[in-house]
């Protein structure tokens, strides 16, 4: 996965780094909040793992960021703490972080929890290709919206892209189904 | 009173991150960065408190208590906390005892970790 890390000290920084390369992710390492954001702003991360406490822009305000953001896929961040207390660990949650570490960091439990990470997101991108899955008659090919009701394929993609639809005929259905109604009438009667 | 002839790091945790990492190296390379760079830090965090800046001080030792956690310095961990408590609060006074010892504590630190370099391959 590409995880985004923001930790001012250089030391924490570099076992960060160093263990996530080790379990095969693609690391971009910034050393404060300013610096990750403008990163998050250029490219999308799956994972962020921030540092709580950092001069300037903090992990707190970096998630809080990261959930305004509003991007289509969803971002899973961890911060990483030195700081104990349930007020903490509340103040985190409200400002939208997923999970927490505390510092220093153990290699084996940033492996887990970035097991979890992963099975978080891979649910996300489950739940996302449901909500694309669309209902169609078998027969007239009419589709079903959100509120039940069914309408023509036309009207329904016409109504929620840009695209806007010219007919024709293709040759197959020409051959099939409009080459025989015109032999049909051109046949003597009788 | 801590014994003073326990050591004052504790390196396994770090040493065995970076040997399951396979990369040894960088292990040697983190604790030479941080006998370079600690020294400014501890005069940055004089400066801060000379200054009469409790925000920078708190900052500063919060950062470096985090760095001493990862070597396993439980005595330099306690007093940047002690530090960061007491920078939190409110003013900090220039002459802060505890920057005193926190300077007598990084002495130990360094002559174990420069012991330490010399007893590691490469």
């Amino acid at each position: 996965m590409r995880v985004l890390v923001a930790e001012d000290d250089a030391l924490a920084r570099r076992v960060l780094t160093s263990v996530l390369e080790g379990l095969g992710h693609e690391v971009t390492a910034t050393p404060d909040g300013r610096e990750a954001w403008g990163a998050f702003e250029q490219h999308s991360f799956p994972v962020v793992i921030s540092d709580w406490m950092m001069p300037d822009l903090d992990g707190l305000e970096l998630c809080r960021r990261i959930r305004r953001a509003d991007r289509t896929r969803y971002t899973y961040v961890i911060l990483l703490t030195a700081l104990g207390g349930k007020a903490h660990y509340l103040e985190g949650m409200e400002a939208g972080a997923d999970d927490f570490l505390t510092k220093p960091l153990d290699a084996d439990e940033l492996r887990v929890r970035l097991r979890v990470a992963e099975r978080i997101l891979g649910l996300q991108a489950e739940v996302r290709q449901l909500e694309g899955l669309l209902p169609i008659c078998s027969y007239c090919k009419r589709i079903r919206g959100e509120k039940n009701e069914w309408t023509r394929m036309e009207a329904y993609i016409a109504s929620r892209t840009d695209a806007t639809f010219t007919h024709g005929i293709c040759p197959e259905c020409k051959e099939t189904l409009v080459q025989p109604q015109i032999d049909r009438l051109r046949r003597p009667p009788g | 009173m801590e014994n003073p002839a326990e050591s004052p790091v504790d390196l396994a945790k770090l040493r065995e991150t970076f040997t399951d990492l396979g990369a040894p190296a960088v292990f040697r390379e983190l604790i030479t960065v941080f006998l370079r760079d600690t020294p400014e830090r501890l005069a940055a965090l004089r400066r801060a408190a000379a200054a009469g800046n409790a925000r920078a001080v708190r900052f500063a030792a919060h950062t470096l208590k985090g760095t001493c956690g990862y070597l396993g310095a439980q005595g330099l961990v306690r007093i940047c906390g002690e530090l960061e408590a007491l920078s939190g609060a409110g003013p900090v006074a220039p002459d802060l005892p505890l920057l005193a010892e926190l300077e007598a504590e990084f002495r130990r630190v360094q002559a174990a970790l420069e012991h330490e370099l010399g007893e590691m391959p490469g």
